[in-house]
């Protein structure tokens, strides 16, 4: 779903996310922080939803998720949950948990960036 | 940046926390302070507050969706226009169309660019602020046109009266250059303040029943330099504000006549202002069609048959053109917004001299 470039590309879009937090770095890092804070839950409520079937439940969740990822520069995992909205009412169920897989994955990547500290991020 | 405070209590609805908080956090700097909702329903509940002018909302969100919420506002109305703003998806152009029906104002693509939100907002800001123009010159002028009528309609026709004729004259070739959509707009606005110097006027004199004196009928004149002194002094101060302008035309000449026997300045054919020559035939018809203290109300077709005979002499010619044109629009705005009711068969008087126009050019009745 991603091509290379855009994989070796930084998880964290910082100049965007700096400049949507009014070039304040420390509201950045703080909102980043609850970002990743609240992530690994909403995984997990769109894991089950995932495994339940709730088709609706999944895509609603998908497309909040992608709202707060485009909010915090954050265009892979953005890209992720939009795919995963779209799916939610066609694809398998193996299909839906893989998408979820990467984003898991990615988040792993955001978290790292958030304790590196952004000022620590070229 | 501009971190002046802003008035304007901006509403953010969103049912993800983090994109409400940036949003919030990017309106603080911009100098306006801000409430988040993180539901429809919420919204909806601090939207009756009538604290809120301007609203931003997402559009997708459980029970109650952003399309949903601004259909709500428009519903119930309130005290002052809400502003309300969507914020989309930059390619659902399905669910902008939708806001725009449900009567959103504008939208901003998610995620939003602080830059554009401003100007986005600022922009807002310019309608509320007309809209609180336009509520502040109607209240004045009704404050003052309340001592002598008792009744609240008489301006609410004026304006109509005015933009119709200027809408009329707008498609004639020689006023093209003239009258736009703002000269409309403006006249629609400003033309319920033609009698505002009626403030300086003494009570014993504006409410008095029966027939003038010469010297009562000169302090009765005045009014109209009274109003348009105050407002040319207001329109100098802020040459910006072109309204202004007009504003003050119309009170200064709108008892002017084409033949130069008008007053204050006895001014001649196109020496007076057009919008002064419009606003002098929407105000004696109405002035005719009415009951005052001193007269009857005439029916209709006397009005327009005074109108008429007054062509070149007290009425622009071409203004008497377009209303011979409009005069069942008249008729129909008369009887729409008509707060007493006029008896059809109240006859003219032959004696009948109106209290601001001196007997010797007292062929047609004006209002005062
Ligand atoms: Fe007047």
């Amino acid at each position: 779903m991603n091509s290379s470039t855009e994989r070796s590309a930084p998880v964290v879009n910082r100049d965007e996310l700096i400049d949507r937090m009014m070039g304040s770095i420390p509201m950045a890092e703080r909102m980043l922080k609850r970002f990743v804070d609240t992530a690994n839950a909403d995984f997990d409520l769109m894991e089950s939803t995932v495994r339940l079937g709730d088709k609706p439940a999944i895509a609603s969740l998908a497309h909040r998720h992608k709202g707060t990822a485009q909010t915090m520069a954050i265009p892979r995992v953005a890209q992720c949950a939009a795919e995963l909205e779209q799916r939610a009412h066609t694809d398998p169920t193996s299909k839906l948990l893989a998408i979820l897989g990467e984003m898991r994955m990615l988040h792993d990547e955001v978290r790292q960036v958030q304790q590196l500290g952004l000022a620590n991020l070229i | 940046m501009n971190k002046q405070a802003s008035p304007i209590q901006i509403l953010v609805v969103d049912d993800d926390p983090i994109a409400a908080e940036t949003l919030s956090h990017a309106l603080s700097q911009f100098g306006y302070s801000s409430t988040i909702a993180l539901n429809g329903m919420d919204a909806l509940q601090y939207v009756r507050s009538g604290k809120y002018r301007i609203v931003i909302s997402d559009v997708e969100m459980p029970e109650m969706n952003g399309i949903d919420l601004c259909r709500e506002i428009r519903r119930r109305g309130s005290c002052g226009y809400t502003y309300v703003i969507l914020l989309t998806g930059r390619s659902d152009t399905a669910s902008v169309v939708k806001g725009l029906d449900a009567g959103a104002d504008d939208y901003i693509a998610k995620p939003f660019s602080p830059s554009e939100m401003q100007m986005r907002i600022r922009a807002g800001e310019r309608i509320l602020m007309l809209e609180s123009r336009d509520l502040m010159i109607f209240a004045l002028a009704k404050l003052a046109d309340s001592r002598d009528h008792d009744t609240g309609s008489h301006l609410d026709r004026i304006r109509e009266y005015c933009r119709l004729l200027s809408l009329e004259l707008a498609t004639w070739p020689e006023y093209q250059n003239k009258i736009d959509g703002i000269y409309i707009q403006s006249i629609y606005e400003t033309s319920p303040l033609h009698d505002i110097g009626k403030v300086g006027i003494p009570d014993r004199i504006l409410l008095k029943p029966g027939r003038l004196t010469e010297a009562e009928f000169s302090i009765m004149t005045q009014h109209a330099k009274i109003g348009g002194d105050t407002l040319q002094a207001v329109a100098e101060a802020h040459p910006e504000a072109v309204f202004l302008q007009m504003a003050y035309e119309i009170a200064m000449t709108h008892h002017e006549r084409w033949d130069g026997a008008g007053y204050p300045n006895g001014l001649a054919g196109e020496d007076i202002p057009l919008c002064g020559r419009i606003v002098a035939i929407a105000d004696v018809y109405d002035a005719l069609t009415s009951h005052r203290v001193y007269k009857p109300a005439y029916n209709h077709q006397k009005a327009v048959d005074i109108i008429s005979e007054g062509s070149g002499t007290h009425f622009d010619p071409n203004l008497v053109r377009a209303f011979l044109k409009l005069e069942s629009d008249f008729k129909e705005i008369k009887k729409s917004m008509n707060d007493t009711p006029e008896k059809e068969d109240s006859e003219f008087m032959p004696m009948f001299r109106c209290k601001d126009v001196p007997a010797a050019t007292a062929q047609t009745p004006q209002s005062v």
